[in-house]
């Protein structure tokens, strides 16, 4: 499949470095003394077990919640110690995926794809539709460009919810589980669309999912997260982590096994 | 130690209830600064929201409130002239209904029972949207995007509300007077000429313009603090059902503590 991306010269995406990042709801920590690191134009998938923090580490990188300690840095400013403007400056730069698609529910699909650029960006409504419309189309909806985020199902949500972030050609995608609900085929098509993304906008991707094939797929580092040690272990290829990783759970975890059960020898 | 007694621990709710108050006041003050600060941009029409936002809650804060209204102020004008020739007749002074009716309801009745009535409905209406779009992370997907919720999504709610609420005040004026009107042509010999005329003496422009300033500060205060209260909300359905509950609570009292200062106020300028 092909895609057609803008080619007005795609600002070049940062480099991100998260260093010693903790993150609490009040006195209770959910994650703590997490690293890594996402060099320009790669994906890394953060993975791990459900409720172990991974949307929480994407609400601190995107800008919505402030860490109890550690930074965030875009080509090395911590984004949490920069002033206001230059963190609005660089969310500009973000296309933000949410876990529930966080559709705005008066609006059209397409509308809702539309707001970005009509709030944000240059350029007449004749521009921004024909956009909003080429973005709908990238996730197969262009027949439900009309329709209200109600009237769609949950995986068309997710989709509509990627076409959204696509609005302003972002140079970081952040996508929280963009392929639960999508069946294996339009799963199968979104890990290709990523892959072009970063091929033809030269973007960087931090992706949430649960899907091992499409870590095994596009991931060039992943991160795992233990929710029972509140650590994240040192990044590394999902292969190396898969085959020999530091812990018995991130490899029964890569390997879809169950870690507790006892296997006899063949 | 032992538990802490009673006293200890009433003294402790009332600390905590002190503070939620003072932390609510802190943040409606802080957004109705967001406001302000926004309302140049918003002059000048550069403003980060939409159009259709604002044109929606102009008819939800406008006309679509028309029939309750005016329900509701005919027959507050029609209870008061009810009273009032009750009691005026007994004294042979029943064409006085009019200068009754017509300064309680100009002045008083038809600001508050309307901002009232507004606080019930359109105040919920703005604080359940606003806390539903909280639990959806529709709030937040703006906020990644740079876009401030004050500017986008209270600024054409509390803007529309300020407006329409001083037009619904001029309306539900006319509607009191004219259930004053009806309620003394039927109780009283007063004729309708007779009790038109008695209003004209009653009544003078002052009386208008306090009211009309009034349901402005209604209208400001209920469209900042029902849009505060439903962004304020947490992420569950729950908190939608409580957002609302507080907004018309907040509202309602605001209202009658508002009002309260104006009749301190101008009592002090002997208006
Ligand atoms: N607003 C909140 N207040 C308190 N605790 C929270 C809040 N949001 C999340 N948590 C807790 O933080 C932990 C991590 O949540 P998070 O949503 O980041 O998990 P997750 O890894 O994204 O899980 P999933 O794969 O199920 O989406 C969970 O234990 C959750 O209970
Ligand atoms: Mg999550």
């Amino acid at each position: 499949m092909l895609f057609m991306f803008d080619d007005r010269s795609p600002t070049r995406a940062p480099s991100i470095e998260v260093r010693g990042l903790t993150m609490a709801f009040a006195a209770r920590v959910i994650m703590r003394d997490v690293d890594f690191t996402v060099k320009p134009g790669s994906i890394l998938a953060l993975i791990g077990g459900s409720g172990s923090g991974k949307s929480t580490i994407l609400r601190a990188m995107v800008g919505l919640l402030r860490p109890a300690s550690g930074s965030v840095a875009y080509d090395g400013a911590d984004y949490w110690s920069s002033p206001p403007a230059d963190r609005t400056a660089l969310a500009r730069r973000f296309g933000v995926l949410f876990q529930g698609g966080a559709l705005w529910s008066s609006l059209t699909l397409e509308e809702n794809v539309i707001l970005p650029m009509q709030m944000l960006g240059r350029g007449t409504r004749r521009d921004w539709t024909t956009k909003a419309r080429e973005r709908l189309e990238m996730v197969g909806l262009a027949d439900a460009a009309a329709r209200l985020p109600a009237e769609i199902s949950g995986g068309m949500r997710k989709r509509a919810g990627i076409a959204r972030a696509l609005a302003l050609d972002p140079s970081v995608l952040f996508l929280d589980e963009p392929s639960a609900g999508l069946d294996p085929i339009a799963s199968r098509r979104l890990d290709d669309l990523l892959l072009s993304l970063r091929e033809h906008l030269g973007a960087s991707i931090v992706i949430v999912t649960h899907e091992l094939a499409s870590v095994f797929a596009i991931a060039d580092t992943c991160v795992f997260l233990d929710a029972g040690t509140q650590t994240a272990l040192p990044q590394d290829r999902p292969t190396e982590l898969r085959d020999h990783g530091p812990t018995p759970l991130v490899r029964a975890f890569l390997r879809r096994e169950d870690p507790n059960e006892r296997r006899s020898a063949p | 130690m032992s538990s802490p007694g009673p006293l200890i621990r009433a003294a402790a709710g009332i600390g905590r209830g002190v503070e939620g108050v003072a932390y609510g006041v802190a943040g409606a003050t802080a957004l109705f600064g967001g406001l302000l600060l926004a309302l140049p941009a918003a002059l000048r029409g550069s403003v980060r929201a939409r159009r259709s936002d604002f044109v929606d809650a102009l008819a939800e804060a406008g006309y679509r409130a028309l029939p309750i209204v005016t329900v509701v102020n005919f027959l507050v004008g029609g209870i008061l002239a009810f009273v009032g020739a009750v009691q005026l007749v007994r004294f042979g002074a029943g064409i006085y209904v009019a200068n009754l009716v017509g300064i309680a309801v100009v002045r008083e009745m038809a600001a508050v029972m309307t901002a009232i009535v507004m606080a019930g409905r359109t105040g919920a209406s703005f604080a359940a949207r606003l806390a539903t779009m909280q639990g959806n992370e529709e709030v937040d997907a703006l906020v990644v995007l740079g876009i401030s919720p004050v500017e986008h999504l209270v600024l054409p709610r509390a803007a529309a509300l300020t407006i329409t609420l001083p037009l619904l005040y001029l309306y539900g004026c006319a509607v009191g007077l004219l259930g004053g009107l009806a309620v003394s042509a039927l109780l009283l010999d007063v004729g309708t000429a007779a009790f038109v005329g008695q209003l004209r003496e009653a009544l003078n422009a002052d009386q208008f313009v306090i009211g009309f300033v009034k349901c402005l500060a209604f209208g400001a205060f209920l469209g900042v603090t029902s849009c505060h209260v439903g962004l304020r909300a947490g992420r569950s359905a729950a908190e939608v059902g409580r957002a609302t509950t507080s907004a018309v609570v907040i509202g309602i009292v605001g209202i009658i503590a508002i009002d309260a200062a104006f009749a301190l106020f101008l009592n002090a300028l002997h208006v």
